[in-house]
């Protein structure tokens, strides 16, 4: 078990502010994951610090602010906005460039300004064989903006390579052979790449070098992809430099991958290797009973004066409408009776707003029934009048024919109705009647019901479970069937009147509704059921109904939860990550760049391809570099150059003690010697396109 | 700003821009000498393992898009995701499908 913390490192740089009076060349190893500044005498960097800078504007005083190294690490706007002078291994974002090297200037107290040059000389690293444009731009950005008196460029890769040569005694060894500082196999695991190079008689063989693109911060990145599918609804981010915290704390090489991934899923082993990442939970807010009740007694209240404001308004409604009844049937009544000729009725009735007499009447009606429901009072519907239905028709005239056909009409929609009415009478009832029954069963013998009923539904969920299979089988069928159709007719093979109508037939079926029905009412009827039996029986819950599946057979379930039950009320669980099979799937593109998509091949196939062209160099293969640091990096390296190389060949894999300082400590080496460095005036005079080569420097 | 105060000229250097920049430099040197471009690992020559791409256990089947997966359980899962997640677990490995 870990806890997730917030990543920072090990403490903030202190300026040290060496460079005062000092003449001491100035190392620089330019990393893509660490920046760090020393004095080239210095058995170590001063200050070693993250190569990334943020520049963003100050939300209160409005300030543009300039964040640079760890410091970046302290704010969280500041880590957001954090960028990297480099995109892949190359330097090509200059203004964080800018703002790295202002900042390590500044902590090692280096002084420049436009009239006098800089105290000391300084080296820095670069790519091996890299590009020449970012080499010109940032010996312009020395020599101008840090006013350098010279400047000497030299490869990393070499630079480590330096280091070992002139290392006796500063490895692990994890073998009794001895390792050859003067012919060996440097394996440099940096960042963003990975650079393999023979070293011969102490002279790095650079016709002989690779470079394969994978590197630590790729490794970390591909972790926390995964990490992020794996838990898509994991409750509290997690950024990338926890997720590079857990790689290197977590994380080792598999000596054999294939092995240890048929063995990871076995529980005992499972329970021994993965590892349990906890996020604190989120603090669960304290509920205050009392509020509660107080807020639900206002909530009851406001909604008891909303309930009286409405049944008023209704109230309300109803007179009025009792009073339009009212007027209109007196209107009535004026205009039946009152009135003399037939007529004046009807030119009164429209100016009332009415469209004739009859209208009057219907509205009348009409409001009536309206009130009678709103007062709950039962409305019978009349059975219309129908005269005319029992005289034959020989004995009408053609309007009243017309009139019958109409009375027909509604004589069958009134009839209809009361069937409909009647039916669903009976239906409640014999509903009622099966409710009573069953609650009299239930009153009987619970268990007994409640075994019943589950068998039901058992059954119905087999029923489904069968439907979704048929669905699936059925599935690329019907899309074949589909693109066929979509075929443009010419295309399609002409149709004999037979295909027509078995298709008609077969699409007729389909949409008979047999297909269609019956499965919503399978789904209905588990919802009823399982509802029926939550209600009732107290010993029932849905778990009950899911097919029992022990998680220790279940290989998702180790994978998410690792050799431990999941229980979905603890919250704490809710908030781990488990690292099981990612534990050495993290560091395997390494070996297998596939797996990422890269089409290059892995470290062992290189290492052994080089070593079968300088087969003395396998007893001492050399690892440095920052992402070197993984745990049986070189016992799995040594089985796999074991395996490709003849057994007459010894091979031996070695780490040096501080891997990741190699370089700056290479460089530092022959950055005391003067001959490597283009001084100002060279660099006036030749331009920023001149460099001297040397031995642990890129060749022109 | 640095020490003296000089801003570097604003210039676009994209990595394609380098990159370019630099084929064109090494473009007349025999083969033999060793760039920035041929130092790169070839492809390998050994078959590429065929992994879970959920679970990262072994793949013996892979579903119509290419997706591998590791046993019967592990497809309940697989047939379930959505198609921009299936798409995001291809493209750990770069085999996600790209619309142009």
């Amino acid at each position: 078990m870990d806890i997730l913390r917030e990543w920072t490192p090990a403490g903030l740089e202190e300026p040290s502010n060496v460079c005062r009076n000092s003449s001491t060349p100035v190392v620089v190893d330019l990393g893509t994951a660490q920046t760090r500044f020393g004095l080239a005498s210095s058995s170590k960097p001063e200050h070693v610090f993250l190569s990334k800078a943020a520049r963003f504007r100050d939300r209160k005083s409005g300030e543009q602010r300039q964040v640079v190294g760890n410091d970046v690490l302290l704010d969280q706007f500041a880590r957001n906005n954090a960028r990297s002078p480099f995109d892949g291994p190359l330097l090509v974002n200059w203004d964080a460039a800018e703002g790295v090297l202002d900042y390590g200037f500044e902590l090692m107290g280096y002084t420049a300004s436009q009239s006098a040059p800089g105290p000391a000389p300084v080296a820095v690293s670069e790519p091996l064989l890299a590009p020449a444009l970012p080499r010109r731009t940032l010996q312009e950005l020395l020599f101008e903006g840090y006013n350098v008196p010279a400047l000497a460029f030299g490869a990393d890769v070499l630079g480590a390579a330096n280091f070992n040569f002139n290392s006796k005694s500063n490895s692990k060894t994890n073998s009794k052979t001895k390792f050859d500082s003067e012919n060996f196999l440097l394996v440099h695991l940096g960042n963003e790449t990975t650079t393999i190079v023979p070293v011969l008689n102490g002279v790095p063989q650079l016709d002989a070098a690779r470079r394969i693109g994978w590197g630590g911060r790729l490794a970390a990145e591909y972790l926390h992809e995964l990490l992020v599918l794996k838990y898509p609804t994991f409750p509290t981010p997690v950024n990338v430099y926890q997720v590079r915290e857990m790689m290197h704390s977590h994380c080792f090489v598999a000596k054999d991958y294939k092995q240890f991934a048929r063995e990871v899923m076995d529980l005992d082993f499972l329970a021994k290797h993965e590892r349990i990442i906890q996020s604190p939970p989120a603090e669960q807010p304290k509920i205050d009973v009392q509020k509660l009740e107080r807020q639900m007694e206002r909530r009851k209240e406001s909604g008891k004066r909303l309930q009286e404001q409405a049944a008023a308004a209704r109230a309300q409604k109803l007179l009025a409408q009792e009073e339009e009844l009212l007027a209109i049937r007196n209107l009535e009544s004026r205009l039946l009776h009152e009135l003399e000729s037939k007529e004046d009725a009807e030119i009164e009735a429209r100016a009332a707003g009415f469209i004739d007499l009859a209208d009057v009447h219907r509205t009348a009606q009409r409001l009536e029934t309206q009130l009678r429901r709103a007062k709950g009072e039962s409305v019978e519907e009349k059975p219309p009048s129908t005269p005319l239905l029992d005289i034959d028709d020989s004995e009408l005239t053609e309007e009243q024919i017309q009139q019958k056909k109409k009375q027909r009409l509604l004589r069958a929609s009134y009839d209809a109705r009361q069937r409909a009415k009647a039916a669903k009478q009976a239906e409640n009832e014999a509903l009622a009647a099966a409710d009573a029954e069953e609650a009299a069963w239930r009153e009987r013998d619970l268990r007994g019901w409640a075994d019943a009923k589950k068998e039901q539904l058992q059954d119905v969920m087999a029923q489904i479970s069968e439907r979704e299979k048929q669905k699936e089988k059925a599935d690329p069928r019907s899309r074949f069937r589909d693109t066929l159709m979509l075929q443009p007719p010419s295309k399609r093979k002409a149709d004999t009147e037979d295909e027509v109508i078995a298709r008609m037939v077969e699409g007729a079926d389909d949409e008979d509704g047999n297909e269609e029905k019956q499965p919503l009412d399978l789904d209905m009827e588990s919802a009823r059921l399982k509802g029926l039996l939550l209600e009732f029986d107290p010993e029932f819950s849905v778990d009950e109904l899911e097919p029992k599946v022990d998680w220790r057979g279940s290989i998702v379930h180790k994978f998410l939860w690792g050799a431990h039950a999941y229980d979905a009320e603890n919250v704490e669980q809710q908030y781990q990550l488990n690292l099981n099979v990612e534990r050495c799937r993290v560091y395997e593109p390494l070996f297998d760049p596939s797996m990422v998509g890269l089409d290059q091949a892995g470290l062992g196939e290189v290492c052994a391809f080089l070593l079968k062209q300088f087969p003395s160099l396998a007893s001492s293969v050399r690892l440095s570099g920052g992402f070197a640091r993984m745990q049986g990096l070189p016992e799995r390296l040594t089985a796999e150059l074991r395996a490709a190389l003849p057994t007459t060949v010894a091979v031996s894999t070695s780490v040096s003690a501080e891997p990741e300082l190699d370089a700056w400590r290479g460089i530092a080496e022959w950055a005391q010697n003067a001959d490597c460095y283009v001084s100002r005036s060279e660099y006036n005079e030749k331009g920023s396109e001149y460099m001297k080569e040397h031995k642990w420097g890129n060749p022109l | 700003m640095t020490l003296t105060g000089y801003r570097l000229p604003r210039r676009t250097r994209n990595v394609k821009a380098v990159l370019v920049e630099e084929q064109r430099r090494v473009a007349n040197l025999p083969p033999s000498v060793p760039t920035w471009f041929n130092i790169e690992v070839p492809p390998s020559v050994l078959p590429p393992g065929h992994w879970c791409d959920i679970t990262g256990l072994e793949a013996p089947y892979k579903t119509q898009n290419g997706l591998r997966f590791h046993n019967q359980e592990v497809y309940q899962i697989v047939k379930k995701l959505g198609p921009e997640v299936d798409q995001k677990y291809l493209k750990l490995r770069k085999a996600n499908f790209i619309l142009k």
